[in-house]
């Protein structure tokens, strides 16, 4: 990765997130993102854990043009086996600010499947206008600030989501932590209730 | 079938006028810093289809498709290595490139520019910056008693040494 520059990032979601990993009893975790050595690193400092890594990049087709956000399908995720109910945590970044909406449903859904009742997902998203930026890896520094490396080779087109919109893409999720931080970064932690209101 | 009793004899010792290590030595890493003179080198024009078992410490600089089993000794991946296997050991250290699964009792190290396509299962993991993982991490295994990992699940995993993970919570 030709990393362009990187960027400390305060965030008030993830300690809740790790406290939370500690608590339970050898946790499983999916990560959205590329493998990074000092987020394993955090992630076992809260106990004996199971990490799955699922690079979305590795399997998503490029789009057409690069001011086309990316598209998903079910066949791409299926290709991880992971049964419903089984998930204590995820860790989503920004990720689903680069996928079209329905793409984004699509995720969103998945996940909520994996998730065990009262698993969480941290997920963060832009508040800045929709344009083309250069995607990033997030790197825990320490519970409290995250790094940001962002590559220029990669730009894709970074859309924006409204509160209603994040709502809207986890419906059986409740928000437990929801904060708007500089510079144009919405981050929030949603847990599934182990209840069902349907 | 690759056994130990067929494996090619390891090189002599290198005489300690001998002014620098062979490549397949230089990455002959081991876990706690040891000189390890019980230790077998498959060098860089070295190709074994089939399983290799051993009471050695190995490392690998050539190619390997099949199994590796040395329960009790630390397998070395190379810079060179490739290796397309299931993977057991104490610990495993990868410089090269590994597709297939690996467990180790102790601990696995992805090292700068080392490569895995697979599923790593042990109780300490490392992965350096600029390695590159593809697959799941399963630290839930219980340390062998000569470490000194954690006892119970609510006790957190120490960090590795060099390891930049400090005690976040």
């Amino acid at each position: 990765m030709s990393e362009t520059g990187e960027a400390l990032l305060a965030t008030r979601v993830l300690r809740p997130f790790l406290r939370a990993m500690a608590q339970r009893t050898a946790p499983t975790i999916i990560d959205l993102g590329a493998a990074v050595g000092r987020n394993l690193d955090a992630l076992a400092a809260t106990g004996p854990c199971c990490v799955r890594f699922l690079d979305l990049w590795s399997v998503v087709p490029q789009p057409d043009t690069p001011h086309q956000p990316a598209a998903l399908t079910a066949d791409s995720l299926d290709q991880w086996e992971i049964p419903a109910d089984s998930v204590d945590g995820v860790l989503c970044w920004d990720v689903l600010d680069d996928l079209a909406d329905g793409s984004a449903t699509l995720l969103a859904e998945r996940l909520t499947h994996w998730l065990r009742p009262e698993g969480l997902v941290l997920a963060m998203f832009g508040t800045a206008a929709p344009a083309m930026r250069p995607r990033a890896r997030y790197v825990i520094a320490d519970a409290d600030n995250l790094r940001r490396d962002v590559d220029a080779s990669t730009m894709r087109w970074q859309r924006r989501h409204d509160n209603r919109h994040i709502l809207r893409l986890f419906p059986r999720l409740r928000v437990t932590e929801s904060t708007v931080l500089p510079p144009h970064t919405h981050e929030v932690l949603l847990r599934k209730p182990s209840y069902t209101l349907d | 079938m690759w056994k130990r009793d067929q494996a090619p004899r390891p090189a002599p010792p290198t005489p300690s006028s001998e002014p620098a290590p062979s490549p397949a030595a230089v990455g002959a890493a081991d876990t706690h810093g040891r000189v390890n003179v019980e230790r077998v080198n498959f060098g860089k024009s070295v190709i074994v289809r089939g399983e290799v078992t051993g009471s050695e410490d190995l490392v690998i600089d050539g190619q390997v498709d099949g199994t590796i089993q040395l329960d009790d000794h630390v397998l070395t991946i190379g810079p060179h290595g490739r290796v397309h296997a299931t993977v057991t050991a104490k610990a495993v250290i990868v410089l090269g490139r590994v597709q297939g699964n690996v467990t180790a009792r102790e601990r696995i190290e992805i090292r700068q520019h080392g490569a895995v396509d697979g599923d790593l299962t042990a109780p300490r993991v490392a992965i350096a910056d600029g390695a590159h993982f593809r697959g799941m991490v399963d630290m839930r295994t219980a340390p062998t008693p000569a470490t000194n990992g954690p006892s119970s699940v609510a006790e957190p995993v120490a960090p590795l040494p060099g390891g930049q993970a400090p005690r976040l919570l």
